[in-house]
């Protein structure tokens, strides 16, 4: 058994000379470093001893003052409140539900008889305030007012069913607009404070009580809150206001 | 933990909730009338030598209904809903609006013209 023959090998290449060899350049010189200087240490501060019976006062200085603002800013707050919230027109409301009520029944189909409501009591909490003229103005407390119990009061009305009287009908209360004498600004300030009728400004107008404060609202003295309210007593003396200049003017006798 | 219910959704008008509780009388007296009629149908169509009673028909001679409820003003109506429980256990009933009403209704015959 004979080993296999060696294949013919590549002739080795002879070694190639390359670049030749470059002389190191020398360093360039540099900007000379500036020797670096140790920090400066400061003496440490030593810490100021506070009293703690004085920070405990200051503290309590501080509270108190903030405790007092928060209760300024609290009434500023409720008074907002107060203000935004306008009395509730509780008659009108009462008169909006059983108007309701009272359509229902009589709408009702049933042929031999028909329903009517015979007596009617609402009871109920409300805020309660009179105003300087003497109105009661009431408050419902909302859903979810917290409110303190003693500061509602019970209101309780009864109503019951009185025939009509037509020829009470006849003599209707006069708005606003028929007194004389009175401006868009002094009725809506009249509307305002709970006086829509000529009969709710002669009852304030001619009450000792009251009328002083309704001179003041109308910005008039006493002598024209007088006059205004004598329009409204005599009616005749409404158009000698209204039209003093369509009087005829006297003529001297010759 | 109980469903959290929408108090929104459980107010109404006064005179709504009064107008539908007065309904429901005046459904319940054209129910007893449907009642006598038909008894009174039942009767004629009877021989007549037989014993048979009269029928009876009824009606509703006065309706007193009371409801208590929260209320407030809304859009110048009274709004009522059932009173928040939470509120009341925690302030007591006196520190709600506590509306309660109770109303009396009566029967009217029907003149004819």
């Amino acid at each position: 058994m004979g080993l296999p023959p060696i294949a013919p090998q590549p002739p080795i290449r002879p070694l190639q000379p390359t670049a030749p060899l470059q002389p190191a350049q020398p360093a360039q010189p540099t900007q000379p470093v500036p020797p670096v200087e140790p920090p400066v240490l400061q003496p440490p501060v030593p810490p100021i001893q506070i009293d703690p019976a004085i920070r405990i006062a200051a503290l309590q200085a501080e509270i108190g003052t903030l405790q007092s603002k928060v209760q300024q800013l609290q009434g500023a707050l409720d008074a907002a409140k107060a203000q935004v919230r306008a009395p509730d027109d509780f008659a009108t409301g009462l008169q909006l539900a059983l108007d309701k009520l009272q359509t229902a029944l009589s709408h009702a189909d049933n042929p031999t008889s028909t329903f009517a409501v015979r007596e009617f009591r609402l009871e109920t909490n409300v805020h309660v305030g009179v105003t300087p003229l003497g109105t009661v103005q009431y408050r419902f407390p909302a859903f979810d007012e917290k409110v303190e119990p003693t500061s509602l009061s019970r209101l309780t009305v009864d109503l019951v069913a009185v025939p009509r009287d037509r020829a009470a009908d006849a003599t209707e209360d006069a708005p606003l607009e028929d007194v004389a004498g009175l401006d868009d600004t002094q009725r809506a300030v009249l509307r305002q404070n709970g006086i829509a009728t000529a009969k709710d400004f002669l009852a304030v107008g001619t009450r000792a009580r009251t009328s002083v404060a309704v001179a003041s609202l109308l910005n008039v003295d006493r002598a024209k809150l007088s006059t205004l309210v004598s329009t409204v007593k005599l009616p005749p003396l409404r158009a000698a206001v209204v039209e003093p200049a369509a009087q005829p003017a006297p003529v001297k006798p010759t | 933990m109980p469903p959290v219910i929408d108090d929104s959704l459980q107010q109404a008008a006064l005179g709504d909730l009064l107008a539908s509780t007065v309904a429901g009388v005046v459904r319940a007296q054209s129910v007893l009338d449907a009642r006598a009629a038909e008894q009174a149908a039942a009767h004629a169509a009877l021989p007549e030598n037989a014993p048979n009673p009269p029928p009876l028909a009824f009606h509703v001679r006065s309706a007193r209904i009371e409801v208590a409820m929260a209320a407030t003003f809304s859009a110048g109506t009274l709004v009522c809903r059932l009173v928040n429980p939470h509120s009341v256990s925690l302030f007591g009933y006196q520190a709600a609006s506590g509306t309660s009403v109770a109303m009396v209704i009566e029967p009217r015959p029907v003149v004819r013209a």
